[in-house]
């Protein structure tokens, strides 16, 4: 039994940086300190190695998301590569562009450094296909571009990796949906990189609902130049195991970034949310509003580290992590981390974890509501009100259902 | 309607509620008055049903059964409504979301059809009108950033859609201004009816003016030590509880 996944790579007979690099890392293991909560047993001695992908599978989990507002600006990626049929660029707006990763002229690993992360130098390496979207100076868009991560085998190893770049003044919304088939065990480790020039405005959201089986590991990482602002959300509804490695560097004067989350765990899922925000310059800002919904057998991480530079005077940073415990079985572990090196700062930070209030469910009683409606409604609502702060579209309403089924589901609460 | 018989409630192991004997019946307005701490909003509380709240001897009546052992929610459906002191905001989950499905739970044990969301929005804006309430309202999420106006008056817009036989107003009157206090007086009015009943507990005789009591009742150390008609009020309000609380010597 070896204590690491058995992975199919490209052998190369001149290895680049990235593969020889990715070749000197160990597996990670509980006793590193970033993996500690979260065992990645679930991957030991399992097989997994390039596959291609069925469009007709994929076209029939793009169906079920039903995600009206991304048709005519879909990208889709099937087992990691980019599947021409199914993708639509027909309706992307002027000044956006979409190209081939490899093909691009901005070189990727700007926006972060990872270099020990196990995951994040496989997918640097070997990563199989991928885009580099571009907005010009001064373009908006209200309009959502989809970037559809589809998985249709087990055993499928899938590394896309995408390249954003937001110019001066430009403001665009990208959707990027992780889902996969059901029971079949896949290894999907996606990597994101966002790069927002000066007064450049994004709006990601990423909403992971891969099949039950499936393990996926996601790398994120944002750096944003002056006055620019990353609105960031996640939704953690799918997968065997989900990690989420989401990381934003404030790295110009009077940036913002907002990196929210929504966790749903069920059954014995493991979803685990590892953040970084880092001030690296004066006068920025950041807002971080953690929540999960725990049941059953499942087990939520929450690690999220806030730096201040010592130069990055006037940050005003919040942050917080609530967590609703449904069983007595369910894991919770948080932890919320500032390290402040500047000494003119506003940081707030915080953590629950708790059951359902009791002067709340008396209240909806007292309504006539029963103990489980009751129940429902104020699970129902601890979620809501995080999708509630989405814009309205088809995005917000599918999101919406999704809670709802998830905790009507929980207190066995039929639709109304 | 209701009967309360010698009836003893604590909470924590501190008695609150001391030997209570009061009927009320259909078409009647009874006020509980009382000093701070006498014990007026617990009794309210207990025949909700407040999980606080032990009670320790004698019994409470709904239509002639014991409510004792029913859950807040049961009390609810059989008619019973309790307008809190102080209304719980409910993050994430909207008034018209809450009350949908409140009602359809009444409709469904009166053996009736469930009002669709569209029906419910019809019925639910008559509602507002009824009690002057911005319907903007019943879109937002249950009492959240609500004034304290704004609060009060949604509890009474909730008793207007649950149409309960018998309300329990717990200091409704509390810290409204004059005009918000006819409007809520004006909700509850229109509410009143020969088959329903009303039990106002409140610290002052200002709400009496807009809402007349039929009986007005003296609570003082978890006893009534004196009840009358709605002339009790106005010498409660000349010569305050000392006077009532000297001749009852508690």
């Amino acid at each position: 039994m070896s204590e690491s996944p058995i992975l199919t790579l490209p052998h190369s007979s001149d290895p680049s940086e990235a593969e020889t690099k990715f070749a000197s890392l160990a597996f990670p293991n509980s006793r590193d300190e970033e993996w500690r909560f979260t065992s990645l047993r679930s991957l030991w001695n399992q097989s997994f190695s390039f596959m291609e992908g069925d469009s007709n599978t994929a076209a029939s989990l793009i169906a079920d998301l039903d995600l009206s507002e991304t048709i005519g600006r879909r990208i889709v990626f099937v087992n990691g590569m980019m599947d021409a049929s199914l993708s639509d660029l027909s309706g992307l707006p002027d000044g956006v562009t979409v190209k081939p990763i490899r093909e691009s002229t901005v070189k990727i690993g700007q926006a972060d450094s990872f270099e020990n992360d196990y995951f994040a130098s496989l997918n640097t390496a070997f990563f199989q296909d991928g885009v580099a979207i571009h907005a010009s100076k001064n373009i908006v868009s209200s309009t959502p571009i989809g970037i559809y991560h589809l998985v249709t085998n087990p055993t499928a190893l899938v590394l896309p990796r995408i390249l954003y770049t937001g110019e001066f003044f430009s403001e665009i919304s990208l959707i990027e949906v992780f889902a996969g088939v059901d029971d079949a065990v896949y290894l999907h480790v996606p990597f994101t990189e966002v790069i927002l020039k000066d007064e450049a405005r994004l709006h990601h959201f990423r909403v992971q609902k891969e099949g039950n089986a499936g393990l996926h590991i996601n790398r994120s990482s944002s750096v944003l130049g002056r006055a620019s602002d990353l609105q960031s959300f996640t939704i953690s509804v799918g997968a065997r195991l989900f990690r989420h490695d989401n990381r934003a560097a404030m790295d110009g004067e009077g940036g913002h970034a907002t990196i929210d989350g929504l966790v749903l765990v069920h059954e014995n899922q493991i979803s685990d949310t590892h953040s970084i925000l880092d001030h690296r310059k004066p006068n920025c800002t950041s807002h971080q509003l953690h929540k999960c919904i725990v049941d059953g057998m499942g087990t939520s991480v929450f690690n999220g580290k806030i730096f201040v530079r010592q130069i990055a005077q006037k940050t005003d940073s919040y942050q917080a992590n609530h967590n609703m415990q449904l069983s007595h079985h369910g894991m919770v572990y948080t932890k919320p981390q500032l390290e402040i090196f500047a000494d003119d700062v506003k940081c707030s930070h915080g953590a629950t974890i708790g059951q359902i209030d009791d002067e709340q469910l008396f209240y909806l009683k007292s309504r006539g509501l029963t103990e489980l409606q009751t129940r429902y409604l104020l699970t129902f609502g601890f979620a809501a009100q995080i999708v509630n702060a989405l814009p309205e579209g088809s995005l917000r309403d599918r999101l919406t259902r999704e809670v709802d089924t998830f905790t009507r589901k929980r207190f066995e609460v039929e639709t109304v | 309607m209701l009967v309360i018989q010698n009836l003893h409630a604590s909470v924590e192991g501190v008695d609150i509620l001391r030997g209570i004997d009061l009927e009320i019946n259909a078409g009647e307005v009874h006020a509980i008055m009382g000093p701070n701490g006498s014990g007026k909003s617990t009794l309210a509380k207990v025949i909700a049903g407040h999980p606080a709240y032990e009670v320790t001897q004698g019994d409470i009546l709904f239509e002639g059964q014991s409510v004792l052992e029913m859950d807040p929610d049961e009390r609810a459906r059989l008619g019973l409504f309790l307008a809190f002191q102080y209304p719980v905001e409910i993050p994430g989950v909207t008034n018209a979301m809450m009350l949908r499905q409140a009602y359809n739970g009444i409709r469904r044990d009166q053996g009736l059809e469930e009002l669709d969301p569209l029906e419910f929005d019809d019925y639910l804006t008559e509602k507002c009108e009824l009690v002057e309430m911005d319907a903007s309202l019943v879109d937002r999420n249950v009492n959240e950033g609500f004034s304290g106006g704004e609060k009060k008056r949604n509890e009474i817009l909730q008793m207007a859609v649950l149409n309960p036989k018998m309300a329990l107003l717990d200091e409704t009157d509390s810290g409204l201004d004059i005009d918000a206090l006819k409007v809520v007086s004006n909700g509850i009015n229109k509410i009143r009816g020969n088959d329903k009943a009303v039990l106002l507990v409140t610290h002052y005789q200002r709400i009496l003016n807009y809402i007349t009591p039929d009986f007005v009742h003296v609570l003082v150390k978890g006893r009534i030590v004196k009840s009358g008609g709605k002339e009790l009020a106005l010498q409660l309000e000349a010569e305050g509880y000392d006077t009532i609380m000297d001749a009852a010597s508690v």
